[in-house]
């Protein structure tokens, strides 16, 4: 189920197209060891209509306005919308606390897959409701995530309190707006038809489009389309 | 009111899945009917009755003030007037209201940021509601996290005298989100002292039923199960979810559960009073089934329980007494010492770990509680809390997650009068020394008489169950008191087979002040296990110590097939030629440059027999570090392999500051740096990079973790006498707390340079909110630091 590649943690740990040493691949092999071993995957989606308010959409019928230029711009051919929350875990963040202890350079490196592993697991349960709404002619956004862009990261709360994650996956929130588990992700998805064209999510969009790592040598985070 | 031993209890169901039957608007905070539609509570709590429950219980799941500080009313009022509309419903019959307590909704430290003490004050407040409205027994339910369920359960039971529930939601690998089991649960809520416990919500009746049936054999505790109606299905084109199991179906499995044991049965999501009806026509007239369940005695953590029903080793090294080491991370709150000392024990084979922090000028209840959620944090080994200092006992108790065992109480009054209580109400293991007012007795019998009063004592003033009494009969030292050493042995032998309940012993102390140590030890170990010691409180890095452990349990038949010593020795074959020796001799600055650790220790320690430390230091550390940090910056070598170089380099510095210490020839430290990320942000990764990198510039970190407040990185400026400070934070939420610590710093420790790092900061927003430097990654935090500290 968390098919992510070797390229993929490489790029997390800022090798940009750089070859991996040996050393570093095969503590990324005993890593995907630890992860399949810890990792408990659960997500959760749920479809809203989209009321616009004066030109701001609205998860619908009046629960909370989602703000700023971004979302509007994901959300401008959507006549509703998903929320969407996965975790892989709360035992993927203790093993990376241990083996930050215990070997730092494999606490890093296991830090590294677990990111990829949830933006993977992510990637299989929308493609999966891609393939339900596939049966209705409709298809989806790309997910753009609260502190993407000017989307406030302090949606974190509202959203998952709506769909009732820590009762429903275990996914908490900080009063900072922390996910916790470390390693999960909270989105909103656009439902569009199929063949429309679909709006871009840009690394500009990004609030660390200025001092990104990955762009400094060549590639992205992966959570965006370009 | 108290559970009747003779009656099956019937809950009621679901309030959510009602509401939105009767078309509750999204997003609409259910509580908030309570006051401004009461009588559609009531009616719902009615039709529940009617259906024939014994129990209704509030709609103030999760009314707690972190999750109605948006709503026009308080917890008291919400509580209040939710247990108010309840009792309207009631009235006049003999069903009983149930104050309902769900989990807050954020995670509690060590892996959350709330403390354990505020999760236990948002529980407190909303139980005094619910007592002052006259609610009849609390529920504390859908729990995931045992930890905040010990808390909800203590704010219950410390502020009301009614009964209390507590069921957790278990997923269907039988483990809550957080990880906690069955057997946790259950031992450590019994230990609580609940009137009942179970399962409720996540799962099916379906799922439920062995967990349930699993359950029952763990407490002789009433088992409460609610189940969801299902597993649910959503409606995407109306977000509604519909359950799949009908009520007959919900019925006949909840009879099944019935039919095993479990004494109160209810509904959770997806259920309505159709379900609870249907339930009620399949107990009616019956009686719970009476149930045997052997007690044994268990140690441990959400995620690990050890039953102590075979040689369990207690590692003993985290105790400062004797150790220059620990004594100093312990004063400095160094934790990363701490931690190592702890893995690496549980690495060699310890299955509980005796922590004592005792030492004259520290601070000893505030170190017992860092120490321990330090270790909590990170490994899932039981601990055992050795201290003979009463209100640190009670802290550490309070606040452990799970079963410790307390090490100790003894034979005086005083001793039972103090410990005795905190153990009962914790529900914790107690360790008792055969030794009284008149001290260790040279006789084995009248040290087991000693046994057998604390053993009294526990049980039958205090009401602690005999399984959780361990005995040490303290063995004594060969080189003063050679007569007495085996009658330490007879007196181990009779309290076992006199009162039957498990024993320990601080084995090496036999051997003080005789040479050859390990062959006293290992020997009085193999007679001790032969008399019938469970629990050898021991070094376990000593593999002479493991391998007698080992030994034993072959010879004694427990290690079945001798498969475990099997197992470990034939892994153990000839150590294979290492790769590195392959390569002929390499040089320091090679070995670092190939991250190859161990092998730095040797090199250092060679060179050390020619050279200076601080030679060492100039010609190998620094030049090989600048090539790898060269390299790094260039974009030819990339963090893992700069963090395996300056871990090779950590190697390194631990010989020549241990050479150094030992022969007093000063130190090869630039300065102390203070290191931590602030208030409310729990990314630690840049943190720890910088750390072990300045370390390896020759700096002393102080590192204060994560989530630190910034009155803590104040106090330890002004206590150690830092001049540089670097804080990190992630988060534009958290930047602002970066901004408080850095204007409590400007006003309390004016002249500090402070440092700052993190994904969101530019240089120009780290000198917005008043910080001297950024430090965009680890490297230029160590040019930063040579400037400052030059």
């Amino acid at each position: 189920m968390l098919a992510y590649t070797d390229r993929e943690v490489l790029r997390y740990l800022g090798y940009g197209k750089n070859e991996g040493d040996a050393p570093t691949l095969e503590k990324i092999a005993l890593c995907r060891e630890i992860i399949a071993e810890k990792a408990s995957c659960h997500a959760i989606y749920r479809q809203f209509p989209i009321d616009w308010v004066e030109g701001a959409p609205w998860v619908a019928p009046a629960v909370f306005a989602l703000e700023g230029q971004s979302i509007r711009n994901l959300l401008k051919g959507s006549s509703s919308l998903f929320l969407f929350a996965a975790t892989i875990g709360i035992q993927v963040d203790r093993a990376i606390q241990y083996y930050m202890k215990e070997d730092l350079a494999l606490g890093v490196i296991l830090d590294a897959c677990a990111t990829a592993a949830i933006e993977s697991y992510c990637d299989v349960a929308n493609a999966q409701l891609k393939e339900e709404l596939a049966a209705e002619g409709l298809t989806c956004t790309p997910r753009f995530s609260p502190g993407y862009g000017d989307l406030p990261i302090t949606l974190q709360g509202p959203l998952t309190a709506l769909l009732q994650t820590p009762a429903k996956i275990g996914l908490t929130v900080t009063p900072t707006s922390i996910l916790i588990p470390r390693k999960s992700v909270t989105a909103i998805l656009g439902v569009v038809p199929q063949g429309a064209k679909l709006p871009e999510v840009g690394c500009f969009s990004c609030n660390k489009f200025a001092t990104c790592q990955f762009r400094k040598v060549g590639v992205n985070c992966g959570a965006f389309t370009k | 009111m108290a559970l009747s031993q003779s009656k099956i209890y019937l809950f009621d169901g679901a309030m959510g899945t009602v509401l939105q039957r009767k078309g509750l608007k999204l997003g609409k905070a259910p509580v908030l009917l309570n006051i401004e539609e009461p009588e559609l509570i009531t009616s719902i709590h009615k039709e529940y009755m009617a259906a024939g429950c014994d129990f209704v219980t509030t709609n103030t799941f999760s009314v707690n003030r972190h999750k109605v500080a948006g709503l026009p009313y308080t917890v008291e009022e919400l509580v209040g007037a939710g247990v108010r509309v309840a009792k309207e419903a009631v009235r006049g019959t003999d069903v009983q209201v149930v104050l309902d307590i769900g989990p807050i909704g954020e995670l509690l430290e060590p892996l959350g940021t709330l403390s354990f003490d505020e999760a236990y004050d948002l529980f407190a407040e909303q139980v005094k509601a619910g007592v002052a409205a006259g609610a009849d027994c609390i529920l504390v339910e859908t729990m995931t996290d045992l930890y905040e369920t010990k808390a909800a359960v203590l704010a219950a039971k410390e502020h009301s005298s009614l009964p209390v529930f507590a069921t957790q939601s278990f997923d269907a690998n039988c483990r809550t989100f957080t990880g906690c089991s069955l057997q946790s649960m259950a031992v450590t809520l019994e230990g609580l002292g609940v009137d009942a416990l179970g399962i409720n919500c996540s799962l099916g009746p379906k799922e439920i039923l062995p967990m349930a049936k699993e359950l029952l054999g763990y407490t002789s505790l009433p088992i409460l199960i609610q189940p969801n109606a299902g597993l649910p299905q959503m409606d995407r084109e109306t977000g509604k979810e519909h359950y799949d199991v009908t009520p007959d179906a919900f019925a006949d499995t909840v009879l099944e559960m019935v039919k095993s044991g479990v004494q109160l049965v209810g509904g959770c999501c997806g259920t309505a009073p159709e379900y609870i009806a249907a339930v009620k026509k399949r107990i009616a007239g019956l009686s719970p089934v009476l149930r045997q369940v052997e007690r044994v005695p268990v140690v441990c953590t959400p995620t690990k329980t050890v039953v102590i029903d075979h040689v369990a080793v207690v590692g003993e090294r985290l105790n400062p007494t004797g150790k220059k080491r620990l004594k100093e991370a312990l004063t400095s709150g160094d934790m990363d010492t701490v931690l190592s000392i702890g893995t690496a024990q549980v690495k060699a084979g310890a299955e509980i770990l005796d922590v004592n922090v005792g030492l004259p000028s520290i601070d000893e209840r505030a170190t017992m509680l860092k120490v321990m959620r330090s270790l909590q944090g990170i490994i899932d080994t039981p601990l055992q809390i050795d201290s003979s200092h009463v209100p640190t006992l009670e802290a550490a108790l309070r606040h452990y997650n799970g079963i410790p065992i307390v090490n100790s109480v003894n034979g005086t009054r005083e001793s039972i009068e103090a410990v005795l209580p905190l153990v009962k109400k914790y529900g914790a293991c107690v360790i008792g020394l055969a030794l009284d007012e008149s001290g260790i007795s040279p006789q084995a019998e009248k040290r087991v008489e000693v046994a057998g009063k604390i053993i009294k004592a526990a049980t039958e003033e205090y009401g602690i169950p005999k399984e959780r009494v361990i005995i040490d009969c303290l063995t004594l030292t060969a080189s003063t008191q050679q007569k007495e050493v085996f009658e330490t042995l007879k007196a181990l032998k009779a309290v076992k087979e006199r009162y039957g309940v498990k024993t320990t012993l601080g084995v090496s102390n036999v051997s003080f002040g005789l040479p050859n140590r390990q062959l006293l030890s290992e020997t009085f170990l193999n007679l001790a296990l032969f008399h019938g010691l469970d629990l050898p409180i021991i070094d376990p890095n000593a593999s002479g110590m493991m391998n007698t452990i080992r030994a034993f349990a072959v010879l004694s038949g427990r290690d079945e097939s001798c498969e475990r010593y099997v197992a470990h020795f034939s892994g153990m074959a000839a150590p294979s030629v290492s790769p590195v020796a392959a390569e002929g001799e390499l040089s320091l600055q090679d070995i670092i440059l190939s991250g190859y650790k161990e092998k730095a220790g040797p090199a250092t320690a060679a060179l050390l027999k020619t050279k200076e430390p601080l030679e060492i230091v100039d010609t190998q550390l620094i030049p090989a570090l600048d090539i790898v940090g060269e390299g790094y910056e260039k974009g030819k070598l990339f963090l893992p392999q700069l963090i395996s170089a300056a871990q090779t380099v950590q190697a390194s510095f631990e010989v020549l500051k241990a050479h150094l210490a030992k022969n007093s020839a000063g130190s090869v430290s630039k300065g102390t740096i203070i290191v931590a990320t602030v208030k409310g942000d729990i990314h630690d990764i840049g943190k720890n990079i910088v750390k072990v990198l300045l370390e390896n510039y020759g700096y002393d970190i102080i590192d204060l973790g994560r989530d630190v407040d910034p009155q803590v990185v104040v106090d330890a400026i002004l206590e150690r006498g830092v001049r540089l400070v670097g804080l990190s934070a992630l988060m534009t939420t958290t930047v602002r707390s970066m901004e408080e610590t850095i204007k409590l710093i400007r006003k309390e420790a004016p002249g500090t340079t402070v440092m700052v790092g993190g994904a969101v900061l530019t240089a120009q927003y780290a000198a917005d909110i008043g910080a001297d430097y950024y430090a965009r990654d680890a490297k230029e935090a160590t040019n930063i630091a040579k400037k400052v500290l030059a």
